[in-house]
């Protein structure tokens, strides 16, 4: 049988017959390859939708900072804020907003208010450990001198003992007294009493149930 | 420190050596080994708590006692010996199978540094999570308290009544290393569970090793997973025992499913909607055993996957049912519009204002999606708007859609187990758009990834390849492995002495720090109505003695705290609670604008 012979036809019968092939290809190479086709698509578009948000800036910004932080640390000792001359590690906490009440007071007059501690990386290597004490002192922060004493209590336990010579340091409100423990300090319990005179003040207690030359257990590790 | 960790790890590798055997392989025997760990640990806690002996030295020498008898089992019918050889050379099989695949060796490298960088940070900085402070750690804390299982009377009132399987685990590491340092690496563990258990899935979906081993990378590199790793919450362990249970219900035989079942039982006492999970599990093995084909062994098996369910997850909603009349408590349990049990608010009003306003116009069905994109600037272990990172859009949803054109090449049953029950679970977890919530979707990326890689064609593998080692690359930049903290604060955190770094926090909450440092051990602190950050009352090293007292109603609170023997209350600065400081013996003896601690007078109270 034979094809149509005029030109108009022939070109038709060619175009579909071209047609028919290239489809027949392009339908084998999707087949064979539209899975891959297809899976580029979605990540792309996946990329695209995840990058192409105004989020991204504000993270990749985020993120260069906090690695210039990383790569660019230098060491506590050039970063940390200095608490006695150290680097600080373990910061004390912030009572300047907070109203402290006398938890024992001393000759009528003299308020112990409650301690804090401080951690710090001392020039040998070790952490320093400081105690912070807190008082209410109307007649003056040099009036007074404060003796603490640490150690395990006990019948028979020697109590190692440190006589603050110089006054505190006198913040809003309070006057605070900063005392560098040794390390055996830092698990028993520390002790405080006030002297005036080389006498023992006498203690009325406001909210502890202290007595005469009872030593106050402020901290406890 | 660290027998918690010394000791869970022996328990493991003596069900290891133990079920060497029944498995064959070593990744199904790790998964099961796992389950059984995190069971016995689970398991007698509470049994000892029942008894009210939930003390260190008990949970100690029970263990110590199960694990030798496990040994001594093991010795006498001369298993030991084979166990550990076969198990040897399994790992040197398995370490020079990576070595053939250098990129998949590459990155189990980085994995394992990322791993321990997260673990070292989990260590020195103290817990400071939002529902860590404020009900998980409570929770553990007031069983090591009191040591039994009775209902605590506590605010939040998810203190009482939620179920305790990861409060368990915390309490674990705070009874056996005597402080509370390792309790935010509670859900580090299962974190390379989940990975070795979606490696054991890729595996019998059909994948080579190397292709399962970076399929996994997906959930070993999302960013909300490094972040939960290291906070005590509990959804990356939701998600792992989700995925342990799936690579064990592949397998037909009995005791595989019997552990699954346990896993799952886990998932129930882990949280509330951890309830709905076993469900996911339920109808993964129902359209994979097809039960209305002959030859199946659908009952027997939906029976042990059952069983364990009910033992191990239904006690803790009984409870609850018998103590406040509803086993959901405090939730209200409506269906079809009738309340079947009372309770406080519904889920959906619970969660409510869980979403931010400014998405509240996108549609419910889509909220999933949108939040895939991540439209936040950083990552946080709460993980609400942002946390399953650049691979899961870019990589894991399209090689899964892509995995899917491969299905009957694959193992059929395998990946019906997984895609069942990865999205069953998925459909049932209210607010399914919170990315933690919903970690364990990644599996099915994972999944998509290993295909990719496993079945693709060269052109396929090349891009895989190129997307996920650039996506790793870009969420270590963006999430970093060192998370939220800043250098300097590790660096400090570091050098601090172990027994000073619980407080490390609590500068910022200048009212914890005060109780902290001027309390005496054993003190009584009772908390009032309105506070949320709970945990740090009991002191780093669990000196205190916590109760709660609600302060509404003054003629209730003088009997109950003179009763409880109270030293010190604590409540939040407000006018409602100013009485407290009028009532004869109590002063305030610290008070800032948010936080007031009442002192007893010298003056001995009536008890």
């Amino acid at each position: 049988m034979k094809g149509p012979t005029d030109p108009l036809s022939r070109l038709r019968r060619a175009l579909l017959e071209r047609g028919a092939a290239c489809w027949g290809r392009l339908w084998a190479w999707l087949r064979t390859h539209g899975r891959d086709v297809a899976l580029t698509l979605l990540i792309v578009s996946g990329l695209v939708l995840y990058l192409d948000r105004p989020e991204r800036v504000a993270q990749w910004a985020a993120a260069g900072e906090r690695w210039g932080a990383l790569l660019h640390y230098g060491g506590l000792e050039e970063s940390a804020a200095r608490f006695e001359g150290e680097a600080l590690l373990r910061p004390p906490a912030d009572f300047s907003a907070s109203q402290l009440a006398a938890l024992a007071t001393f000759g009528g007059a003299l308020e112990y208010l409650g301690a804090d501690t401080a951690v710090t990386a001392g020039a040998d290597g070790a952490a320093h450990l400081w105690l912070r004490t807190y008082w209410r002192c109307p007649d003056g922060a040099g009036d007074y001198r404060v003796r603490y004493t640490w150690g395990r209590s006990g019948a028979g336990m020697a109590l190692a003992a440190h006589d603050l010579a110089r006054p505190a340091v006198r913040s809003g409100d309070y006057v605070i007294d900063h005392l560098l423990l040794p390390e055996t300090a830092a698990a028993g319990v520390v002790a405080i009493q006030v002297e005036t005179g080389g006498a023992l003040l006498p203690v009325h207690a406001a909210r502890l149930p202290v007595e005469e030359e009872t030593r106050l257990s402020i901290w406890q590790r | 420190m660290g027998l918690s960790f010394v000791l869970a790890g022996a328990i493991f590798v003596g069900y290891l050596l133990a079920l060497r055997r029944r498995f064959s392989s070593l990744s199904d025997t790790a998964v099961a080994a796992m389950l059984l760990t995190v069971a016995q640990i689970v398991v007698t806690q509470r049994l000892l708590a029942l008894c009210g002996w939930l003390r260190g030295g008990p949970v100690l020498w029970l263990n110590l006692l199960l694990l030798a008898g496990l040994l001594v089992l093991l010795a006498a019918r001369r298993h030991l010996g084979p166990a550990l050889r076969a198990i040897g050379s399994r790992l040197v099989g398995f370490v020079r199978l990576l070595a053939r695949a250098p990129l998949a060796l590459c990155l189990v490298g980085v994995l394992a540094v990322v791993m321990g960088a997260v673990l070292w940070q989990a260590i020195v900085l103290p817990e400071g999570s939002y529902d860590g402070l404020a009900y998980h750690l409570p929770i553990a804390f007031s069983r090591v308290q009191h040591g039994d299982m009775r209902v605590i009377p506590a605010w939040p009132m998810w203190i009482s009544s939620y179920p305790e399987h990861s409060e368990l685990l915390m309490t674990w590491g705070v009874l056996l290393d005597g402080s509370a340092a390792l309790v935010d690496a509670v859900q580090w563990a299962f974190w390379p569970a989940a990975v070795i258990a979606l490696y054991a899935l890729a595996r019998k979906v059909g994948m080579a090793p190397a292709p399962a081993v970076l399929g996994s990378m997906l959930l070993g590199f999302a960013p909300a997973v490094l972040l939960q790793a290291q906070v005590a919450y509990n959804d990356l362990i939701v998600a792992a025992l989700l995925l342990m249970a799936l690579d064990l219900l592949v397998e037909r035989a009995i005791l595989p499913t019997v552990l699954a079942g346990t896993a799952l039982g886990l998932v129930a006492g882990v949280k509330y909607a951890g309830l709905l999970v076993p469900f996911a599990g339920g109808a993964a093995l129902l359209l994979s055993d097809m039960p209305w084909r002959r030859g199946t062994r659908f009952w027997p098996r939906l029976a042990a996957l059952a069983l364990p369910v009910l033992l191990l997850g239904a006690p803790w909603y009984v409870v609850n049912w018998a103590a406040w009349g509803n086993p959901l408590w405090p939730f209200k349990v409506v269906l079809g519009g009738r309340e079947l049990f009372p309770g406080l608010w519904t889920a959906g009003a619970l969660y409510s204002d869980a979403l931010d306003p400014r998405y509240g116009q996108v549609p419910a069905v889509l909220r999933a999606p949108f939040f895939w994109l991540e439209p936040m600037a950083t990552y946080h272990y709460e993980a609400r708007y942002s946390g399953l990172g650049i691979l899961w859009p870019a990589l894991g949803l399209p090689s899964f859609l892509y995995l899917l054109t491969w299905w009957r090449r694959l193992r059929g049953p395998a990946l019906t187990v997984a895609l069942v029950g990865v999205g069953g679970a998925f459909l049932l977890t209210p607010n399914n758009w919170l990315a933690r919530y919903v970690l364990f979707v990644l599996g099915l990326g994972a999944l998509g990834v290993a295909g990719v890689l496993h079945a693709g064609s060269r052109w396929a593998r090349g891009v895989a390849r190129i997307v996920l080692v650039g996506g790793i690359v870009y969420t270590l930049g963006a999430a970093g492995p060192l998370g939220t903290a800043a250098p300097g604060q590790l660096d400090a955190a570091a050098r601090t002495p172990a027994g000073l770094r619980s407080t490390l926090g609590m500068a910022d909450t200048a009212a914890y720090r005060w109780l902290d440092e001027n309390t005496p051990d054993g003190a009584r602190v009772v908390y009032g109505l309105g506070l949320y950050f709970i945990a740090p009352l009991w002191e780093g090293d669990l000196d205190n003695q916590v109760l709660y007292v609600e302060q509404r109603i003054p003629e209730f609170w003088h009997p109950q705290v003179a009763r409880l023997q109270t030293d010190y209350v604590f409540v939040e600065t407000h006018p409602a609670n100013a009485w407290i400081g009028r009532a004869p013996g109590w002063t305030a003896v610290y008070r800032d604008s948010r936080f007031t601690i009442y002192g007893l007078d010298a003056v001995e109270l009536p008890r």
